[in-house]
C-alpha cells in the first residue's frame, strides 16, 4: 500500500515538475525533430532505402531523443539533494526506480506521438498501413530502453562524469533490444508481424531489467 | 526497554579514509544529544549512518530495538545540509509531497500548520528556488518535522536561521523532547540551543567520547 501512495506521489510530482517547466519535453522533442529533419536533409531522394534501414533509423531516433532526456530528467532531483531524501522513503527504495520508468516512459511515449507520424512523413516511410503492432512494438522497446537507462542513471546519479558515462554504457547494453526492435519493426513495414524470437528478444529485456534493478535497488541507492 | 537508536562499533571508510572507528552511540526517548568535533571528523557521516542513508563497513545500527526498515523509516526525521527540497515546486507542494510520501491522513491540514509555524505561509505559492537560504532552511525544517518523527537527526539545522527562526527551533525541539522524541543535533552554533539539557558528545579519531556542555 506505502509502495503504490509514494510511487503515484513520485510520478504526480516528476509530471507536474515537467508541466510546469516544460523544459525536458521541449528540449528532448527539438532535439529529435532537428534529427530528424537532418535525416530527411541528407537522404533526400534516395527512394532505395530498405525497410530495415527506415526501422533502424526510427529506433536510433527515438534512443538519441530518449537519452537527451534521460540525462536531464536527474537534474531536478539532484537539485539541493532531493535525490537523497528517497534513501528515506517508508517504503523498498525501487520505488524511486520505478517511479523513474514511469516518469521517462511517459516522456518518450509522448515524444514519439509526435515524431513517429512526422519520421513518416518526412522520409516518406509507409507506417500507416500498420499502426497497431508499430505501436505494440514502440511500447515494448521503450519500457526495455527506459529500464535500462533508469537503471543506469541511478548508478551514475552521484558521479560527475555521468553525462558520459550513461550513454558509454547505454548503448553498449542495449544492443540486443535495439537488434530485436529494427528487426521486428521492419517486418512490420513490410506487413508481417516479424519473427518470435526478436519478440521474446524485446520482452526478455523489458522483463530482465524492469526487475532486477527492483531487487538490487537497496544497495545502489546508498549515498 | 530498548533504545530509540543505538549504534554499535560503528567503522566507515569514504575512499582510503577512515572516518569513523568504532562508534557506540545510545539515544533514548527525551534525550538530546549534541555532536561536536571539528570539521571533517565525521560528524555528517555519523549521522547518514545513523539513519541508515548510508551502510557501515562494520558495526550495526538498530531503531527502536529493531533493524533499520522501510516501515522504521517513517519514525525518524532527517535534516541535513541539503534541503531536499524541489526548486521548480512550491513551498506548500514541497511539503504536500513530504506529507504523501509518510502517508499523513490530514496532510493538507499539516502542511497549512508547519507553513505558519515556519512563517512561510504567506510565499507558499512561491516556488522554492526563489527562497533565500534561510527560507529555505525554514521548509527544510517543516519538511523533516511534518511527519512527528520519534527520532529526529539535525546536522547544521540553524544554519541559516534568523533569530527568531531559531528561537522558533529551539522551542519546538524543547517541546519535541518533553514529548519523548530523541534527538541528535551537530551543530556549530551553541548559543542557540543554550536553554536545552543536552548530553555532549564529542567525534574524535572515529570514536565518540564524553564532551563539555553548551
Amino acid at each position: 500500500m506505502n509502495f503504490w501512495r509514494v510511487l503515484w506521489s513520485m510520478v504526480g510530482k516528476d509530471l507536474r515538475i515537467e508541466w510546469r517547466t516544460k523544459q525536458l519535453f521541449i528540449s528532448s522533442l527539438s532535439f529529435a525533430l532537428l534529427l530528424v529533419f537532418l535525416m530527411g536533409l541528407v537522404l533526400y531522394g534516395s527512394g532505395n532505402m530498405t525497410r530495415f534501414a527506415d526501422a533502424g533509423l526510427l529506433w536510433l531516433l527515438i534512443m538519441m531523443a530518449g537519452l537527451f532526456s534521460l540525462n536531464r530528467q536527474d537534474d531536478k532531483e539532484r537539485w539541493d539533494g532531493a535525490i537523497y531524501a528517497a534513501t528515506l522513503v517508508p517504503t523498498d527504495r525501487s520505488v524511486l526506480f520505478y517511479a523513474r520508468v514511469i516518469s521517462h516512459l511517459l516522456f518518450v511515449a509522448v515524444m514519439e506521438i509526435v515524431l513517429v507520424p512526422l519520421y513518416s512523413v518526412v522520409l516518406g516511410t509507409s507506417i500507416q498501413v500498420a499502426w497497431g503492432p508499430i505501436i505494440l512494438v514502440l511500447l515494448m522497446g521503450t519500457i526495455g530502453f527506459v529500464a535500462v537507462g533508469a537503471m543506469l542513471t541511478s548508478l551514475a546519479l552521484t558521479s560527475s562524469l555521468r553525462e558520459i558515462l550513461v550513454p558509454l554504457m547505454i548503448f553498449p547494453l542495449s544492443v540486443p533490444l535495439l537488434l530485436g526492435a529494427v528487426e521486428v519493426t521492419s517486418s512490420i513495414l513490410q506487413g508481417n508481424w516479424g519473427k518470435g524470437v526478436w519478440w521474446a528478444v524485446i520482452g526478455a529485456y523489458d522483463v530482465l531489467f524492469l526487475g532486477l534493478p527492483g531487487l538490487l535497488y537497496d544497495f545502489i541507492a546508498e549515498v | 526497554m530498548s533504545h530509540l537508536l543505538e549504534l554499535q562499533g560503528i567503522q566507515k571508510s569514504l575512499g582510503h579514509r577512515s572516518v569513523l572507528n568504532g562508534a557506540d552511540l545510545t539515544i533514548d526517548a527525551g534525550e538530546i544529544v549534541w555532536l561536536v568535533g571539528p570539521n571533517g571528523s565525521g560528524k555528517t557521516t555519523l549521522i547518514k549512518v545513523a539513519a541508515g542513508m548510508s551502510t557501515p563497513g562494520k558495526g550495526t545500527v538498530s531503531w527502536f530495538g529493531n533493524r533499520p526498515s522501510p516501515r522504521l523509516r517513517a519514525r525518524i526525521g532527517v535534516l541535513l545540509d541539503a534541503s531536499f527540497l524541489y526548486g521548480e515546486l512550491t513551498a506548500e507542494e514541497n511539503l504536500f509531497y513530504y506529507a504523501r510520501i509518510y502517508g499523513l491522513q490530514d496532510a493538507r491540514q499539516k502542511v497549512q500548520e508547519w507553513l505558519e509555524r515556519v512563517r512561510l505561509h504567506r510565499d507558499k505559492h512561491v516556488l522554492v528556488k526563489a527562497f533565500s537560504k534561510g527560507m529555505k532552511q525554514r521548509l527544510a525544517i517543516a519538511r523533516a518535522f511534518i511527519h512527528q518523527p520519534e527520532v529526529l537527526f539535525l546536522d547544521e539545522p540553524y544554519d541559516g536561521l534568523d533569530v527568531a527562526s531559531s528561537q522558533h527551533l529551539t522551542a519546538w525541539l524543547k517541546a519535541m523532547r518533553e514529548a519523548g522524541t530523541g534527538i541528535l543535533l551537530v551543530s556549530h552554533e551553541d548559543t542557540a540551543f543554550r536553554g536545552l539539557s543536552v548530553r555532549t558528545l564529542k567525534l574524535s579519531q572515529g570514536r565518540l567520547i564524553k564532551g563539555e556542555s553548551p
